[in-house]
């Protein structure tokens, strides 16, 4: 594969030795040409390329995969993925900035920044900004907690507070083409005082706008003043173009998961199909509903189950799949790899090494050298004598790699082997 | 002064592992000493395949190992910096020359000239080859050729008739003229590219029986435990490779793994451990599930090994 610098054609290491191997290229060194033993034992000695690793690479390529060094900033973490970013950025690799992104020197932006600087110029104006808007909480990496920020529709505050307030938002102040450069220092110290004042908004009194595609909710009304700071001023707006803008890609489901969305339809209810429910306002009536209705069917029970000590496990509304039954009697909760992953601090010693990424070759590929998209695994060499890891490394690692599966190749004299662990979970309906 | 009989099979050290890079040594190792190693380079004839690999040989540590205690081999490293000549004392380099770096230039310089001669003198050979191939390819073809080119003559009606062309029986023009237009570039002449080292250079010798960067195994207990094993069983004449695949240390092979399937798969373990009751049963039946025999081996502090066998037998 090779890359270019300078203006000359280079290669990698591990990619020289295979081609050496294969008799495609000759490799000089003071004039003279190398035999692949002197290759081996020049070019295999480092630490990015051992022996073990310059197998496992030329094992694949043999096989006829498209295998490249592992590259970071193509795995995603789970706030891109849920943003669906991947679709909108075109290149994995290099990408070129425009001069208006250019961020100040005091701020670490690294991939972050041309996240939102190619976001902008490839996508419609309004439907990124709601996006953007999440990013922009999103910068201030230590407050994932604090991102979803409470009080209002964010996309309109920041448009407007921007300016103003040195809050998280402002980190990402400088990346917006629309809005004057911030003049706020980004210092974290400042944001975490913010910290606490988070917790000074009582929700009770807050309410939040419910734009569900089956609520009426058309006007967003304007935000209370003693919520705001001083300068700013809020207005109302309304939101219908965006909202004919949501949920516009119907999902696609196999026919198992449509049966499936049929029977679950039939046999358990939404909530909100009540109507005392959607009568509620917020979760204290909702909540308030709820005990009524139980105290209710309490007074309607029959004396001689529920009078003696043992009582019927589940009542008659609530047993109706079998699902809620074994809830009720389960010992274990299924848990996936990533469970609580993302508490875990990555201690980088521990966690095994990423070393490549691998693509398929075949004719339904998309792979460019400069948009090598999705991976097909990505692999990680060990040896034999080396310790099984942790679970905890394997959280660490799964977190690395979230969207593509991790294959461990194991290297025996020579010899790999490839063993991935997979998720797995019990199955707890019965669907016809 | 390293005094390499030339006789001895080289092995090769890189990165903790040996490597041996010259096919005659490799064949030796199978066949008179009853080693098997593992191939992993690419096969020079269809690099781009995985189901038979090439040059070099890696040796497993207790194959090296043995090689170098029965005197068959001698385990070597090359060091490639040029400081490496001058820390050395003069006895460990292999050249007799000094280490001064204005005659390295120069011992440099005539390698260059002697294989760029080689390159020039290589492809003269190959042009006159190529030359004397056309010819005959030509000669074999020229009535042939002649016949079409006289009839598409006539085809095309007779016109601008030269006398030369007109002729059926003398030789076609390429064939007069093929020493001036005869074309072969530099880039289609055939190189050679070496899989070993055409000339040895400077190595160095490492002791196996000493722990150091490039050889950790050596004082390590697992290693010892192991290559007692290991040497007690090929003593007895088996076959044995790495046993990973199977859960095991090692495979024990009756013959040449080509021929046979393996009879064992050996699990070592220190002398006096306790072994968990779930490691014997796992062990049990993944022996049972591929039709081999579980070996338990350890070295007792006498030195020999002491082998409990696990086989699955049925209530009877």
């Amino acid at each position: 594969m090779g890359f270019t610098e300078r203006g000359k054609q280079c290669l990698l290491p591990e990619e020289a030795v295979y081609l050496l191997e294969c008799g495609s290229i000759q490799i000089f060194h003071k004039d003279m040409p190398l035999s692949v033993q002197e290759v081996y034992e020049r070019l295999l000695l480092h630490q990015t390329l051992r022996v073990l690793q310059y197998q496992v690479y030329s094992h694949l390529k043999r096989l006829g995969f498209i295998v490249t060094r592992f590259n970071s900033s193509s795995s995603q973490s789970a706030y891109e993925r849920r943003l669906n970013i991947r679709s909108s950025i075109g290149s994995a690799g290099k990408r070129k900035r425009s001069p208006s992104l250019r961020s100040e020197p005091g701020l670490s932006r690294g991939r972050d920044g041309d996240v939102c600087g190619d976001e902008r110029s490839s996508e419609d104006k309004s439907v990124t900004s709601c996006t953007e808007a999440k990013e922009s909480n999103r910068e201030g990496r230590t407050f994932r907690d604090m991102s979803d920020r409470p009080g209002k529709c964010p996309d309109h505050d920041l448009k407007i507070k921007l300016s103003d307030q040195p809050t998280i938002s402002d980190h990402n102040g400088d990346s917006r083409k629309e809005n004057p450069p911030e003049s706020t220092d980004p210092s974290e110290d400042v944001t975490m005082e913010n910290l606490p004042g988070a917790f000074r908004w009582d929700f009770s009194k807050i309410s939040f706008p419910d734009c569900a595609p089956d609520r009426p909710c058309n006007v967003f009304p304007a935000p209370q003043p003693a919520l705001l700071p001083e300068n700013v001023a809020g207005r109302e707006v309304d939101i219908s173009p965006w909202r004919q803008r949501l949920s516009l890609k119907p999902e696609k489901m196999s026919r198992k998961e449509r049966d499936r969305y049929d029977w679950e339809r039939r046999f358990k209810s939404n909530v909100r199909a009540d109507a005392a429910v959607q009568r509620c306002g917020n979760w204290t009536e909702y909540k308030k509903l709820l005990r009524g209705r139980e105290e209710s069917s309490r007074k309607a029970r029959p004396p001689h189950l529920w009078a003696s000590a043992i009582t019927p496990l589940v009542t008659p509304e609530h047993g109706k799949t079998t699902a809620s039954v074994l809830d009720q009697i389960t010992v274990m909760t299924s848990s996936q790899l990533l469970d609580g992953s993302e508490r875990l601090l990555d201690v980088t010693a521990d966690v095994p090494q990423i070393h490549f990424d691998v693509y398929q070759a075949d004719g339904t590929s998309d792979f460019r050298k400069s948009r090598p998209g999705l991976p097909y695994a990505r692999v990680c060499v060990r040896s034999f004598s080396e310790a099984v890891p942790s679970l905890r490394s394997l959280k660490c690692l799964a977190l690395r790699s979230v969207d593509v599966p991790v294959v461990f190749a194991l290297v025996d004299c020579g010899e790999v082997a490839f063993y991935s662990f997979k998720d797995f979970r019990l199955p707890v309906d019965v669907y016809p | 002064m390293i005094d390499i009989n030339p006789v001895m099979i080289l092995i090769h050290l890189t990165d903790g592992k040996g490597f041996v890079w010259n096919v005659d040594d490799a064949r030796m190792i199978r066949e008179e000493h009853r080693l098997v190693g593992n191939l992993v380079g690419a096969l020079v004839r269809k690099p781009r395949q995985n189901l038979r690999l090439g040059l070099p040989l890696q040796l497993l540590p207790e194959e090296t190992r043995l090689l170098v205690e029965i005197g068959a081999a001698s385990l070597v490293r090359h060091s490639l910096n040029e400081k490496d000549h001058s820390e050395d004392d003069d006895s460990s380099m292999d050249r007799a020359k000094s280490p001064s770096s204005t005659d390295d230039q120069d011992t440099l310089q005539t390698e260059v000239e002697v294989y760029e001669e080689y390159i020039e003198d290589s492809y003269k050979e190959q042009r006159k080859l190529a030359l004397a191939e056309k010819r005959r390819t030509l000669e074999i073809l020229s009535d042939r050729i002649a016949e079409r080119r006289a009839k598409r003559r006539q085809q095309r009606g007779d016109v601008d008739e030269t006398p030369m062309e007109s002729s059926s029986t003398g030789p076609i023009k390429e064939l007069q003229h093929l020493e001036e237009t005869f074309y072969f570039p530099e880039e289609t002449m055939m190189v050679h590219l070496p899989t070993a080292r055409p000339s040895l250079g400077v190595v160095q010798e490492v002791d196996v029986c000493q722990a150091s960067p490039d050889w950790p195994y050596a004082g390590q207990p697992e290693h010892e435990m192991r290559f007692k094993v290991f040497k007690d069983l090929w003593q007895r004449g088996y076959f044995l490779t790495s046993g990973n695949k199977f859960g095991g240390d090692f495979l024990v092979y009756p013959g040449d793994p080509m021929r046979y399937h393996a009879h064992f798969i050996t699990i070592c373990f220190p002398y006096n451990k306790e072994i968990p009751m779930s490691d014997l049963v796992t062990a049990g039946r993944l022996g049972t599930n591929v039709k081999k025999t579980v070996l338990l081996c350890s070295p007792n502090q006498e030195g020999a090994v002491t082998y409990t066998s696990l086989q699955w037998s049925g209530m009877q």
